[in-house]
């Protein structure tokens, strides 16, 4: 009889000790995952590339203001500040979001280009990103 | 008795192991049709022109080929009859080339009532 | 009886403990699985040339004609090409090709035709700008064309000031590779 209690009480602990271990499994896959979409790499690319055809189809006059929370989200993780990330010279737009990373893409426009990064009341930058263009003198 | 009852007891343990084997087979070759499946969709990241204006509002009408309004100028403002036959029958024929045949009507509608007083 | 008993349980317990390592392993196994599909899908970079060509397409056309108007550094008075428009396309169009590196090809490719006339088969001007070794990779046809160049092909009419009507051709070709495939 004692045998028996005392088999049912390792079946439980066993069971859960199982069922624990695949649930932070599957917690540490997903958390992999979801930070995988939103990857420093993966950001780069992308913004190098949509700023870059941004200012290839700007004409003189054109003003444009462009979201970039995402990007200084990841900035901030990385203590990099946000003037620091982006970097518009020699018709290239280079992107760095990591200390070690960084993605540039070429642009064929030659126009003048006029950055502003706005800040907030607080002297912080907000993370939209202004592009005012001109034409090369 | 004690004879049977190993028997069974070894048959129980030998499909087990089996089931094992088969499942551990199938969920390799499902992996390699996935990881498969991802690299050809990871190739599909590409960017073409996807947008589309919207052409049920008449007046922010602009149409998607800024080129095909450029020909279509050359249209509205042909100087003798002749020349607006030939003209449509070659910038449809360009559309239709350049896959922009879905918007010539409504681009041609929107130059000749934006141009024809010129 | 209960002899019978014990030794089917001994047997379970054994059972149990070989199925939770089997268990782990196949847990790994997709692991590893799901780990090299998020990698494969994300490690491809996004390919923007096709729009970046039709960019460069439409900046050109809206420098030789914008709003109805011919730029008039294209025709002299008497209606005759400029030279000078051949020779400073690239200032007057605002485009820049220059790119770092020491051994790095132009990515870039224009050639402009332009014919007289509605039915003209043959160019009374030629313009082009950029690396014409790209051209060939236009005629390639091949299965998987994500290493060659990527070609747009865009022509419109344009009337001239003198009521003349034009036919231009556009071949905008890009390169870069590196940037938009793996």
């Amino acid at each position: 009889m004692h045998k028996k209690r005392g088999k049912k009480g390792e079946i439980l602990v066993e069971n859960i000790i199982f069922i624990v271990l695949n649930v932070l499994f599957l917690a540490i896959l997903i958390i992999f995952l979801l930070n995988q979409g939103n990857g420093t790499l993966l950001l780069e690319d992308s913004y190098s590339k949509e700023i870059a055809l941004l200012i290839d189809s700007a004409k003189p006059g054109m003003i444009m203001t462009i979201n970039l929370e995402k990007a200084k989200e990841v900035l901030d993780k990385n203590g990099i500040s946000f003037d620091e990330g982006i970097l518009i010279k020699d018709h290239y737009v280079t992107v760095k979001l990591g200390e070690n990373s960084g993605k540039s893409y070429h642009f064929f426009n030659d126009i003048e280009i006029n950055p502003y990064l706005e800040k907030n009341g607080e002297g912080d930058f907000t993370g939209f990103y202004t592009l005012t263009f001109e034409k090369k003198t | 008795m004690k004879t049977q009852i190993r028997e069974l007891g070894k048959k129980g343990q030998v499909g087990e192991t089996l089931t094992w084997i088969v499942a551990t087979l199938l969920v390799i070759i499902l992996l390699i049709f996935f990881i498969f499946g991802s690299s050809l969709l990871g190739k599909t990241k590409k960017l073409g022109n996807t947008f589309r204006e919207s052409l049920t509002s008449s007046q922010t009408f602009e149409g998607t080929d800024p080129l095909l309004k450029k020909s279509l100028f050359a249209y509205v403002t042909a100087g003798s009859d002749l020349e607006k036959i030939n003209l449509d029958r070659e910038i449809f024929n360009l559309a239709n080339r350049q896959g922009s045949d879905l918007d010539y009507n409504e681009t041609k509608k929107n130059m000749i009532l934006r141009y024809a007083e010129r | 009886m209960t002899k019978k008993i014990s030794r089917k349980t001994k047997m379970n317990k054994k059972g149990d403990k070989l199925l939770s390592v089997y268990w782990f392993l196949i847990l790994v196994i997709v692991a590893t699985g799901i780990v090299l599909m998020v990698n494969v899908f994300y490690g491809n970079p996004y390919d923007v040339r096709e729009i970046e060509s039709a960019l460069l397409a439409n900046k050109v056309a809206d420098c030789i004609y914008y709003g109805g108007e011919v730029n008039p550094e294209i025709f002299s008075v008497q209606g005759v090409f400029k030279e000078s428009f051949r020779d400073g396309f690239m200032e007057d169009c605002s485009l820049n090709f220059d790119v770092q590196g020491d051994f790095v090809q132009v990515p870039y490719y224009i050639e402009v035709d332009f014919f007289s006339g509605i039915n003209s088969k043959k160019s009374e001007f030629n313009i082009t700008e950029g690396n014409n070794n790209l051209k060939p990779d236009c005629k390639i046809e091949v299965a998987d064309s994500s290493k060659l160049a990527k070609c747009t092909d865009k022509s419109f009419f344009m009337r001239t000031k003198n009521g003349g009507v034009y036919f231009v051709k556009l071949l905008t070709i890009i390169s870069k590779t590196n940037e938009n495939t793996n």
